[in-house]
């Protein structure tokens, strides 16, 4: 291993990505690496009992990517009081695969993701999302749960 | 995060190899240190019956066992460069999973880092410390 220069964070916006993404943004500061913000969504298309399918319209979809981009660009300026170069890549597709598939080409050095999404449901999910992604994932994956051990570091105030 | 202690679990399999020189890599770039641990089975039925039949401590695995494991630490540990890192090792009877866990928490480690394996689901829900799964390049 050389160095970790480039870091993927997968986020799906919940506050157990959140945590994850600060303590990825302290790592990156102290490696002197950068931060990719990854959000993976997929279209909510389904199927009829009689078997039609029944797709998401231009509008539905844009307005999923807006609402992304819109939560990336919050994210990235949370991340820019890290002083750490952080870019974000929106990206359509099943999660784990989504994510397994960008730090394989994208060559990142390191994955780091939260086990846990928000509540319920959404917990499960990100946390099967993590299992699945460190299955898979030929590049190292970080997996950081939320909230049963916070950092002794002090992260700089959110705005 | 600040990375001050790395717990490297190991098996003495290729694996293990790949994991430990992985949190030494990682270990010099942050200046932490790196405690080795192997976690021995606790003695099965037939060997507690050896014990009684023996005389021996029980609750220890069979005295070869843990030679065993300690010579494959030292093997282990000599096959891995790692000058300029501070590094221990250890060797724990128990419950595998739970006994890392309880490790790490003990110790104070800021990072567990291992190759995907059996034991990998279990310690993603107890790793009382973010959790790094490496697979050899």
């Amino acid at each position: 291993m050389e160095t970790v220069q480039k870091i993927l964070v997968p986020t799906d916006f919940s506050d157990g990505a959140g945590f994850a993404m600060r303590e990825a943004l302290d790592l990156a500061r102290s490696l002197g690496a950068s931060v990719t913000l990854l959000h993976a969504y997929q279209l909510p298309n389904f199927m009829l009992p009689d078997g039609s399918v029944v797709l998401t319209t231009a509008d539905t979809h844009a307005a999923l990517v807006q609402s992304a981009d819109k939560q990336l660009r919050e994210a990235v300026d949370v991340a820019s009081a890290w002083g750490v170069p952080v870019s974000t890549l929106t990206r359509e597709g099943p999660a784990a695969e989504v994510i397994a598939r960008v730090a394989e080409q994208g060559q990142y050095d390191l994955v780091v993701m939260g086990t846990h999404g928000r509540t319920g449901f959404r917990r499960l999910l990100l946390g099967s999302i993590a299992e699945k992604v460190v299955r898979t994932c030929t590049r190292p994956v970080m997996t950081i749960h939320y909230p049963s051990h916070p950092s002794p570091v002090t992260h700089p105030p959110l705005p | 995060m600040f990375i001050d202690g790395i717990l490297v679990p190991v098996d003495f399999s290729t694996r293990s190899e790949t994991a430990l020189r992985y949190a030494v890599d990682l270990a010099r770039v942050c200046c932490a240190r790196v405690d080795v641990l192997h976690v021995a089975p606790e003695p099965t039925t037939s060997e507690v019956a050896a014990e009684l039949a023996l005389d021996r401590p029980l609750g220890l695995p069979p005295p070869q066992v843990l030679a065993g494991a300690r010579a494959r630490m030292a093997r282990l540990v000599a096959a891995t460069p790692h000058e300029g890192v501070a590094l221990e090792t250890d060797i724990e009877i128990g419950q595998t999973s739970e006994t890392i866990a309880r490790i790490a928490a003990e110790r104070c480690h800021d990072l567990i880092v291992m190759v995907p394996g059996e034991t990998t689901q279990e310690m993603m829900s107890k790793a009382p410390c973010p959790l790094l799964t490496c697979r050899g390049v």
